[in-house]
């Protein structure tokens, strides 16, 4: 299995003209590129445990406008994503009412191991949840900037903001997980130095 | 793009973070391809537009073969029409003409008519209407006659002389009876009955001019003139009432 956002930009377009006229490989290819990313994204953005339910809805969304859709990898990605994010606000309204809050997550995953040296599952879990735990929009800035693999641009578009409003959230968001994954150093000059020490994740994010 | 090469070792955390977001598909998340993919490979072919340059050669084929349908329908009752006689006679002649190239013989446009085939020519093979027409157009140039005597002068000359033009209005032009009845002029019955509009006719036969001067509604002479003239049939003059003899 590839590693997300391990992607072929080559084959892109004939497997995307083939899921088109319904060719089951080509659609099994992109949902098994695409859908492990857009789970995790509805995991995160769900507390309630629909997010299954929800995807099944995405895709079915995405297979009625896949015939209209015209446009490389990146703005597939990004026209997966703005359904996915409709349909959780869609959901969400439904279910305000009803929200769970999420089970607070175990930051030492991250701070004694790496994902590679600790249980990928509960390193998965983990990181959903922190990421679940940031306020809303921060948490769709990151979420859409990791998982989408989206730019800045790309990300404004699909959440309706400008993208200096997108790069100022992802710096914020940035800042509350070194927060939570690094406890110790929370002291008095910690904002200010986490502001400084942003530049390089910044300059990643921007690549 | 993430893949965990953050140098601070504030960002370790993040970075390990955004690696446990990109790890490949669990076995879990992935457990429902099957009946996603059916799902959405039905859905793709129900909404696949069709290739707009198949739709189009199918029009292009579809009016091609209307077109050919319809000209061979066409070929096939001209030829129907022209085997059976019935089309026009130029047609027919037409019809005939081109088919006993391919073979086949239709009838001519004069099979059926006997001792009476049609005669019509060409306009160009009658000379004396040719100067007809020439002696009516000089005599319009050039006559120093005007007004209603110019017109009355080249009607009569391109009628042959059986134009009324230039009559005087409400005045017929004299007739002579011919069958001894004074019928030619309906006037002669009609206006025998009394009627002073239109009894005034000239110089008519002897019916005529009585059945006119009868048209006073005062003269019997009138009166026995129209019972001559329509065998005793008329009831004119017998009331002077304005009624019509009745001729059957």
């Amino acid at each position: 299995m590839r590693p997300v956002g391990c992607r072929v930009s080559e084959a892109f377009s004939s497997r995307l003209a083939a899921a088109k006229i319904g060719e089951d490989w080509a659609i099994a290819e992109i949902w098994r590129d695409t859908h492990p990313r857009l789970f995790r994204y509805l995991r995160a953005s769900l507390a309630d445990g629909s997010a299954e339910d929800i995807a099944s809805d995405v895709w079915l969304d995405v297979a009625q406008g896949l015939a209209g859709f015209d446009g490389g990898e990146s703005e597939f990605q990004a026209f997966v994503f703005t359904i996915a994010r409709r349909r959780v606000i869609d959901h969400t309204r439904r279910a305000a009412r009803r929200r769970t809050t999420p089970v607070a997550s175990d930051a030492r995953v991250f701070q004694v191991a790496g994902p590679d040296e600790a249980s990928p599952r509960l390193a998965l879990d983990s990181a959903l949840s922190l990421i679940a735990e940031l306020p809303r929009a921060q948490a769709e800035v990151i979420l859409l900037r990791v998982l989408g693999d989206l730019s800045v641009e790309e990300t404004a578009r699909v959440v309706n903001r400008r993208p200096g409003a997108v790069r100022v959230l992802q710096h914020r968001a940035l800042g509350r997980l070194r927060s939570k994954l690094n406890p110790a150093g929370r002291n008095a000059d910690c904002h200010s130095r986490d502001l400084q020490d942003d530049a390089p994740l910044r300059t990643q994010l921007e690549s | 793009m993430l893949a965990g090469r953050l140098a601070s070792p504030e960002d370790a955390g993040v970075n390990a973070l955004v690696g446990a977001l990109r790890l490949p598909g669990l076995t879990d998340e992935l457990s429902g391809e099957d009946a996603t993919v059916e799902l959405m490979s039905r859905v793709c072919r129900e909404s696949a537009p069709v290739a707009p340059v198949r739709r189009s050669q199918m029009k292009r084929r579809s009016r091609v073969g209307i077109a050919a349908v319809t000209v061979g329908a066409a070929l096939v009752a001209t030829t129907s029409l022209a085997y059976a006689g019935a089309l026009p006679g130029a047609a027919q002649s037409t019809a005939a003409a081109a088919l006993a190239r391919v073979g086949v013989s239709v009838p001519g446009p004069n099979a059926n008519a006997g001792s009476h085939p049609d005669s019509r020519g060409h306009s160009s093979s009658h000379s004396a209407a040719n100067g007809h027409g020439q002696a009516v157009s000089t005599l319009a140039r050039t006559t120093t006659a005007t007004g209603r005597d110019k017109g009355a002068a080249v009607s009569t000359l391109a009628s042959g002389g059986k134009s009324h033009a230039g009559n005087p209005p409400g005045k017929a032009k004299t007739h002579t009876a011919t069958t001894g009845h004074g019928n030619p002029n309906p006037g002669g019955s009609s206006n025998a009955g009394g009627n002073t509009t239109r009894g005034k006719s000239g110089t008519s036969g002897s019916g005529v001019t009585t059945g006119s001067t009868a048209s006073s509604g005062h003269n019997s002479h009138g009166a026995t003139t129209s019972t001559t003239a329509s065998d005793g049939h008329s009831s004119a003059g017998s009331s002077n009432a304005g009624s019509h003899s009745h001729s059957h």
